[in-house]
């Protein structure tokens, strides 16, 4: 395993770079992924050889590029198990795709009074786009609470259902604490009460296996540079029966059939959401960035993943002034904790110096951090890239921070 | 100042422990909040003004260590100036935390030179600032558009 891993490190250029003078150990999956040569190569290589518009193909290039990338939907639908590449639906990320959620089946299903629920772990991406949808409707936006550790149960979900509930949108693996949801209990539990379910896995994307028709999810959101992929490339997934019901959300080339100056008619799925230009090498980068995910397989990528989050947990845990902020049943490749004395920006500051890569404050879960009554903490999150060297590098900076701060 | 560890000298250390006018003033005649989003960082800074002379400062809140020790230190120094003086050592002091080259001597900034090379450290500046910021709003709150704000 060691020397699988030594080799996937090298397909990181940026894991070359020293930082500060020293080894880069980053430990900001979570934040972002570090992206492999074969997925700088991809996007390079249609800049190069290939930089022409999609779907206006009379020459050859848009050719090339159409091919790149409607084969990057056809490569995110295996990745998700979709049924069709009709409910691939490429966007600028996870939070493009929950806001066309919100704007578009917001608007076309919901009227004052409906509940939309979400959890107390969403990120921001998550909660905003229904506090603009309650405050244009006039629908109620309510949240399942975690319990202590961080969980969210199937009763804590049964509480807050009413018949009213027409969707509820929930976090697959929350960014902030790693707790990772159990979805194939609380989906049907939503389902049987008459709610539509939307799933954020922008962070479970490059952790765990996912699986739209064994989930029976409505909608799944996720981004590209959480799964190794570029920035400013993501997916909305929606079942096509629901995307065909749903009015555009941006109007503009691409997404028409044809037009005249008072009318339109929209194209056909999954295009009718796809608006102007899109991000052809975005795409073309995360359809590279799944097939490198494919390569290496969900079983190496779980197992070596959950080893350094334990051996990590363990050796965080062993440290005084080291205090854990939550801690999931099931739990991801992420830990959040706090050092005594210590603001975590302060501490980011210090480990930055060591060549220690996290993110420190309230990793855009603000409502989750009041509830632990914290400003922030500091989060460290795993990858395949990652290695024991990294958690020791780790656990040194954080004994001279402790010494500094004493 | 080259690295992060100088820059968490035992000055900044002790001013984020123990900090200077920490709390409130009850005959406060300027009061402005100071909140940084990105990190949380949440302070409320309260001045009592007796004609130009800041005759009391005190702020009270939580936040990083830079930004405690930052409002501690620009309280204590403060203290007893005028409101021009107080622009002064304003401007100065932001020199000093955002020059990436040399900043201007330092010889009457006191312990505040304690933040000087603060500007390698970009993310941190905010921090730096925040407390600052909120005085000058507080006995400015209509800067003209061409003030430097950071």
């Amino acid at each position: 395993m060691n020397r699988f891993i030594d080799n996937l490190r090298r397909q990181f250029p940026c894991l070359g770079i020293p930082v500060n003078g020293q080894r880069l150990a980053w430990l900001d999956t979570a934040s972002t992924a570090l992206k492999p040569d074969c997925v700088i190569d991809a996007i390079a290589d249609y800049y190069r050889c290939c930089p022409a518009n999609v779907h206006r193909g009379i020459h050859r290039l848009s050719e090339m590029a159409t091919a790149r990338y409607e084969a990057s939907r056809q490569s995110v639908r295996k990745f998700i198990n979709a049924t069709s590449t009709d409910e691939i639906v490429f966007t600028s990320g996870t939070t493009e795709s929950i806001n066309i959620v919100a704007g578009s089946a917001g608007q076309h299903w919901l009227q004052a009074g409906d509940d939309v629920l979400i959890s107390e772990l969403e990120h921001h991406a998550n909660i905003v786009p229904w506090q603009f949808l309650r405050d244009r409707l006039g629908i109620r936006l309510r949240s399942i609470p975690m319990d202590r550790q961080g969980d969210i149960t199937p009763d804590a979900l049964r509480q807050q259902l009413s018949p009213r509930t027409r969707l509820v949108a929930l976090t697959a693996v929350s960014n902030a604490i790693g707790t990772e949801l159990p979805l194939s209990e609380l989906i049907p539990i939503a389902h049987a009460a008459g709610a539509k379910v939307l799933i954020d896995a922008a962070q479970a994307a490059a952790c765990v296996p996912l699986d739209v028709q064994a989930l029976d999810c409505d909608f799944l959101a996720f981004s590209g540079h959480k799964l190794f992929g570029p920035t400013g490339i993501g997916v909305l997934y929606g079942k096509a029966a629901w995307l065909d019901e749903m009015p555009p959300f941006k109007g503009g080339g691409d997404m028409i059939k044809s037009v005249t100056l008072e009318h339109t008619e929209f194209n056909d799925l999954p295009y009718k959401f796809e608006a102007g230009s899109p991000n052809i090498a975005g795409a073309i980068g995360l359809g590279r960035a799944i097939e490198f995910v494919n390569e290496i397989g969900f079983e190496a990528i779980m197992h070596h993943e959950n080893r350094l989050t334990k051996t990590a947990l363990q050796a965080l845990s062993s440290i005084r002034g080291v205090t854990l902020v939550g801690t999931p049943t099931q739990r991801r490749n992420i830990i959040s904790f706090t050092l005594d004395g210590v603001h975590p920006h302060d501490a980011g500051t210090l480990l930055d110096e060591d060549g220690v890569a996290i993110r420190a404050g309230h990793h855009c879960a603000q409502p989750l951090m009041q509830r632990f009554g914290l400003p922030g903490t500091i989060r460290a999150s795993f990858s395949i890239y990652n290695n024991d060297e990294d958690i020791e590098q780790l656990v040194r900076s954080i004994n001279r921070i402790i010494r500094i701060f004493e | 100042m080259s690295s992060a560890t100088d820059l968490y000298q035992q000055i900044i250390l002790e001013h984020s422990r123990r900090p200077l006018h920490f709390g409130t003033l009850p005959d406060a005649t300027h009061v402005c909040s100071a909140d940084n989003p990105l990190c949380g960082d949440s302070f409320r800074v309260v001045l009592r003004v007796d004609g130009s002379i800041i005759c009391e400062a005190a702020f009270e809140g939580a936040g990083c260590a830079i930004s405690k020790a930052s409002a501690s230190l620009m309280c204590d120094a403060i203290i007893g100036q005028s409101t021009d003086d107080f622009e002064q050592r304003f401007r100065h002091f932001q020199a000093t935390v955002t020059s990436a080259v040399d900043a201007p001597p330092l010889d009457h900034m006191g312990p505040l030179a304690a933040f000087s090379g603060l500007a390698r450290f970009p993310a941190r500046i905010k921090c730096a600032m925040l407390c600052w910021n909120a005085a000058r709003s507080a006995l400015n709150p209509y800067p003209s558009a061409t003030d430097p704000v950071i």
